[in-house]
Parts: structure tokens; C-alpha cells; sequence
């Protein structure tokens, strides 16, 4: 189990990719920050913690003695794109983790799907993209 | 207990071999690392619960999904797409079968491109692939813009020149629909256009396996082998190691067998067999090899790695496009030299990571037909995600080199697992491939534009994403530069033939790679039959 200072510092770089905007509630108030530390913790157990210390060593060079979640948006900015550009694979590949995960939280069905159930309710980013959701065929499938 | 034929993989080439073994009467089992998916009980057409890389159905991992996935090591390969399962990558391919450009055969393969046409029509024919009769919004958008650049339309399965295509899709032909027609079968056959192919696909609803409308090979080549009642399939079986012995005469192997781990309970089995296909992919079966201890004098299994080194170039429009309407793929155009463009039409989740991840940042200046490039996030990149339905993106495949130094090999820097040493995925790109990805990246942004795009993004994925994983177990004349000959059959194992995109000696020009691996293993299971059960 992630120790609860890394949570917050995921869930801050979460939502520092995909925050609330106007009707679009963002991705921590759909609970993606909880789905990126699950894949992560999944694929390589321990990895959340390594994750947040990473980011606030990086925050730290950004403003010294700062952790990730305590800086302002347009730090978090900076280390977000230091991180991505960094020479080193894993590092930069950290910053793809949060897009894929998070993003993937956010625009999937995910956040309103039971897979035990199979119950499914259309998370409301689907029609704030123009999503329709799945269906068995498109008859009309074509749009002059 | 012996076999005829052990097969190690069920994914795109394996059920080809199986099923043309079975039907000239020879005893075939085949090994699934994965699970035995029912497309009408376990395809929920949901991005995430379907494709998930960590835990979806379709990922490269035990069918227990609240075990983590199977670990690959990477330098310089990025996100890598494999399906583990009966059907393996066809379950989330998006159907698209062309042939290879004639000259990347004819100049690079031991074989020439008409020794291939009578395999390639015999996997058409069965599958069956057709050309798409009509398009899709997105589709036609496409279309529109490809001849916009001067592109000529053309029909062919074997092209040598820049044109726009239909695509032939191993997908049944469009159903007739009416708006009152219930979308299930038998009141529609067919393809019903649902836009889930990547997620598998279960339609129509109620459809036997035999009338499932894209032809992935659990619903084709899987059925097919089986009902000859030679062919024995195995899920949730991992090869953990070909089993060999000294020839008769002492100068050489052969293989004798396999042993295979149940995934779920861990008990380890082994039989033997008269011969072993391996059909794991381009990175399981090199690992395979290389974990089983086999003969490889000349540092050759895993070699000449190629990928297509993907991109994707995304436009917006002023006008609904649908990315989720129809086949996700029913145009595309061919510039031989460089590789291959489509429409790729996908859900808002794949959407996402296509828009916010890639290299460089939004707000960078470009010089380059597209506008934006690379990475972006907060409100900048939401208000961009919200023209999800008024985009269209372009898939970009390259005729990358295959060198020797890109390479699956045993990882250095990570420990093994329960199926032994782990594969590392070693994949730079030569600095043509790179020219020719950026050439193709244009032309798919001068497509957009001249199909009344009003801004065009280019992901500039970087590292490589892995989709079309080929060679490192390649076809060829030369035991320095191959592993095995024109037959299938390793130079330095007798009776170990490989049957999947692993032999391909090259990226075939740049169009996806099914079709081709599947008419040579159909091939290689006649040479099976020819030298070992006449």
C-alpha cells in the first residue's frame, strides 16, 4: 500500500493533467488518481512511492524545499515537462503512466463501470466529447 | 504422450498452421499463454476493460487479472501492444489485411512476390478478406483528402505505386441495415459497423462463431482446426522451454518437444512431438529460443527487429466525423518507399493518449504541415479532447530497416520470472526510418488539410510504439543472417519451424503484417507436411 503523502502527490500530478474545467469535472473527482496508482502498483508494486519521491525531488529544483503538491499549476508545469524530456527512459516514461492511466481513467468507461457486475453508467466525460458509448452497429454510418 | 505437431501460440499464425495440418490428417496440439476468450460472454466492447495494457482481457498477461501483466524490459521501444489469448493480436487488430509492397519481397525474401500470391489467396479466400463496399464518415473523409493531394483510387491487391485504397479488411461485408432492423443475427449478417474493433468483436449479437464479422482466428482458423477433430488447443499454457536432442548422426539438433506452464495453477507439463511450430510472436518466440538453450552459432534469434515505427496525425474539423462509426479502418494509402497511412478510428480513451502523450509540447513552434506536436495536458489539451467527434486521425506505418542491433534479447538488468529470463525489447530507429516516418507524417497532415482540416496534430511518438512486431526470427538463404530457411524450418534445429510475423525478413514496405505472416505460415505448414508426413 502507497504511503498516503505519495497518493496526494499522484493525485495532484493527476490532476494537473487533467483538472476540472466549466461542466468537465476533471479526472481526481472521477477517481482516476485512484486507477493510476492501481495500474502502477499492478505492473510493479512499491512503484507509487518511487513515483512521488521522483516528482518532488524534481519539484524541489523548481522551488527548493517544495514538495510536487504544494506547488502552483504553472509549477507543476515545469517539472511535469522537465520530467518528460529527461534522458532517461523511465523517468520520462513516469510522465507517460499519468497521460495513459489517467487519461485512460477518465475518457474509458471506466469510472462508471462495475466489472463485476457489468453494470455500466455513461461517465459524463462521453458527452462532453460527443462519445455515444458502445452499441451493437452504426446503420447510419455515414454522414455526407 | 507424443504429437505429432506441438504449436506454441495461438495467436495470428499458429490456428493457420494448425488448421492446415489437422486437415492433411496430422495430430496437432497448440499451447495459448493466455486465456480462451467467448466473444458473446467476455467482449464488452469497453475501452478500458478490453484493452487495458496493465489488466484489460485483451493484455499480454494470465488470465488472472488481478495478477499483474508479464514484465518485457525496453530500451528505446515504448508502450508495446500484445494480445495474449486464443486469437492473441487479431482479437484487437483492426482487421486490415493487405498484402506486402512486391518489391520489399522481391528484393529482401528468399522467396519471390509470385511465390506468394497462391498464399496469400488461399488465407483471402478462407478468411474470408474482401473489399470494403462503401465507407464510413471518417472513411470517406479520408478518401477525400488523399485525392485532394493528387491521389488516385485504385482497387488492387498488389500495389507498386502511390495510390488511395478501400481497404481489404478480413471483415464480412457491411450488413444491410434498416433503422428498424434489430442488430442481431440472424436478422443481420455482417459487419453492423459498431466501431469495436479493437475491442474484439462480437458481432452481430447471437452470431455463431462462423458468422462473427471480423476474422480474427478464434472465430476462423481457431474453429476450423478444431473441427477436424486432429487439433487439441490448450489455454493458459506458457512455454517455458523446447526440448532437444543430438541428431542421429551428432552434427546437429533437433527438437523434440515442449514443456509449458499451467498459469493458473503452476504445474509445469511437457510432451513430446514430432515437430514444434513456434507461433508465440516476435518476441516470445526469440525468447523461447533463446531461454530454451538452443543452438544459435551465429547470435542471430532476435535480430532485425522492425515495427513499422508508428505515428499518428490527427485533424479537426468544422463538421461531425464519427472516430467511433464504422470499421476502424476502411482507407487507407499507399506510398511504396516510404510505407503506409490509414484512417484509424478508435473510442475517446485511445483518443486521449494519442492527443496527450508523444514527444515535444504543444506550444512549441512548428515549421511542419501540422500545427502542434507532442504533449500537452490542463485546459489547453481538454478543449482539444472535447473535438473527439469532429476529428479524425491518420495512422502512420513506416518501412523502417531492420538491423541487426534492434533485437529482442534476454534482459540484463531484470530478474526472471515464473516462465524464466525475461525478454528486452532493444529498438533505435536508423535515421532513414525516421526521414520516412517524417515524410509520412506530412503527407498524412496535407491529407487532413486538403479534407478541410483547420488544424492538424502530429503525436511524434517517441519512444517506438509497438504494434507490428516482426523479424527476429527471420527467413532467409544465410544461417548469419537468418534463422530459418525458406521452409520455416531453423537451420540449426531440424523440426523447429516458426509459424508467425517473427519470420518476416522485413517490414514488407510498411503495410500490416496479418495477412502476410499468416500466407506464410500456411505455406510452412505445407513444408511441415511435405518433409515430415508425407
Amino acid at each position: 500500500m502507497p504511503d498516503p503523502a505519495s497518493i496526494q502527490t499522484l493525485r495532484a500530478a493527476v490532476d494537473t493533467i487533467t483538472p476540472a474545467s466549466g461542466d468537465f469535472p476533471g479526472a481526481v473527482a472521477l477517481g482516476a488518481d485512484r486507477h493510476v496508482i492501481d495500474m502502477l502498483e499492478l505492473g510493479l508494486p512499491g512503484i507509487t512511492d518511487m513515483f512521488a519521491a521522483l516528482l518532488d525531488a524534481y519539484a524541489g529544483e523548481v522551488r527548493p524545499g517544495a514538495a510536487f503538491a504544494a506547488l502552483d499549476t504553472d509549477d507543476r508545469d515545469v517539472v511535469l515537462r522537465a520530467m518528460s524530456t529527461d534522458e532517461s527512459q523511465d523517468i520520462r516514461d513516469a510522465v507517460d503512466a499519468l497521460i495513459v492511466f489517467g487519461n485512460g481513467a477518465t475518457f474509458s468507461e471506466w469510472s462508471g463501470y462495475d466489472r463485476a457486475t457489468g453494470e455500466l453508467k455513461a461517465p459524463p466525460t462521453w458527452a462532453s466529447v460527443g462519445f455515444r458509448g458502445p452499441v451493437h452497429g452504426h446503420p447510419d454510418y455515414r454522414e455526407e | 504422450m507424443s504429437r505429432d505437431v506441438i504449436i506454441v501460440g495461438a495467436g495470428g499464425g499458429g490456428p493457420v498452421v494448425a488448421k492446415e495440418l489437422a486437415e492433411r490428417g496430422v495430430d496437432v496440439l497448440m499451447l495459448e499463454a493466455g486465456p480462451w476468450l467467448d466473444p458473446d460472454k467476455d467482449f464488452t466492447r469497453l475501452e478500458d476493460d478490453m484493452g487495458s495494457i496493465v489488466d484489460g482481457r485483451l493484455r499480454w498477461g494470465p488470465a488472472d487479472r488481478t495478477k499483474g501483466p508479464w514484465v518485457r524490459r525496453r530500451d528505446g521501444a515504448g508502450l508495446i501492444l500484445q494480445a495474449a489469448g486464443v486469437g492473441g493480436t487479431t482479437l484487437h487488430f483492426n482487421g486490415i489485411c493487405p498484402r506486402a509492397y512486391p518489391r520489399s519481397i522481391n528484393e529482401a525474401w528468399p522467396l519471390s512476390y509470385a511465390d506468394l500470391i497462391p498464399h496469400y489467396e488461399q488465407v483471402e479466400d478462407f478468411l474470408p478478406v474482401t473489399m470494403v463496399d462503401d465507407l464510413a464518415t471518417k472513411d470517406a473523409l479520408f478518401a477525400s483528402g488523399c485525392e485532394g493531394i493528387g491521389l488516385k483510387r485504385s482497387e488492387s491487391r498488389d500495389v507498386s505505386d502511390a495510390v488511395w485504397r478501400p481497404c481489404h479488411n478480413a471483415i464480412l461485408p457491411i450488413a444491410r441495415m434498416k433503422p428498424a432492423t434489430a442488430l442481431r443475427y440472424p436478422d443481420v449478417e455482417g459487419c453492423t459497423m459498431c466501431g469495436h474493433c479493437l475491442q474484439g468483436c462480437p458481432h452481430p449479437v447471437a452470431a455463431p462463431l462462423e458468422k462473427k464479422a471480423k476474422r480474427a482466428t478464434n472465430v476462423s482458423y481457431v474453429p476450423a482446426a478444431i473441427a477436424t477433430g486432429r487439433c487439441e488447443i490448450v489455454p493458459d499454457a506458457f512455454a517455458t522451454a523446447v526440448m532437444f536432442e543430438a541428431t542421429a548422426n551428432g552434427r546437429g539438433s533437433r527438437a523434440r518437444g515442449v514443456r509449458w506452464r499451467d498459469t493458473a495453477t503452476g504445474e509445469v507439463r511437457e510432451e513430446e512431438a514430432r515437430a514444434v511450430v513456434l507461433a508465440g510472436g516476435s518476441i516470445e518466440s526469440p525468447r523461447l529460443w533463446l531461454n530454451s538453450g538452443l543452438p544459435n552459432a551465429h547470435d542471430v534469434v532476435g535480430r532485425y527487429l522492425s515495427m513499422h515505427l508508428q505515428d499518428f496525425v490527427t485533424g479537426f474539423f468544422d463538421r461531425e466525423v464519427h472516430p467511433d462509426v464504422g470499421q476502424v479502418t476502411m482507407a487507407r494509402a499507399d506510398f511504396p518507399g516510404y510505407g503506409t497511412v490509414w484512417s484509424q478510428g478508435f473510442g475517446p480513451q485511445s483518443f486521449s493518449i494519442v492527443l496527450g502523450g508523444g514527444t515535444g509540447f504543444w506550444d512549441e513552434p512548428t515549421n511542419e504541415p501540422w500545427d502542434f506536436a507532442g504533449r500537452a495536458w490542463g485546459p489547453q489539451a481538454l478543449r482539444k479532447l472535447r473535438e473527439y467527434h469532429r476529428s479524425l486521425t491518420i495512422a502512420i506505418s513506416t518501412d523502417d530497416e531492420e538491423i541487426p542491433s534492434n533485437r529482442v534479447m534476454l534482459a540484463d538488468d531484470w530478474g526472471p520470472d515464473e516462465h524464466g529470463a525475461v525478454p528486452k525489447v532493444v529498438y533505435h530507429p536508423t535515421p532513414t526510418s525516421v526521414e520516412r516516418q517524417t515524410w509520412l507524417a506530412r503527407k498524412g497532415a496535407e491529407i487532413l488539410k486538403a479534407a478541410g482540416a483547420r488544424e492538424a496534430h502530429r503525436t511524434n511518438i517517441h519512444p517506438a510504439f509497438f504494434t507490428h512486431i516482426m523479424g527476429t526470427m527471420r527467413m532467409g538463404a544465410d544461417p548469419a543472417t537468418s534463422v530459418v530457411d525458406s521452409g520455416g524450418e531453423a537451420h540449426e534445429v531440424e523440426r523447429l519451424f516458426v509459424g508467425d510475423t517473427s519470420i518476416l525478413p522485413n517490414g514488407l514496405g510498411g503495410p500490416n503484417p496479418t495477412l502476410t505472416a499468416q500466407a506464410i505460415a500456411a505455406r510452412t505448414a505445407g513444408e511441415i507436411a511435405r518433409r515430415y508426413f508425407a
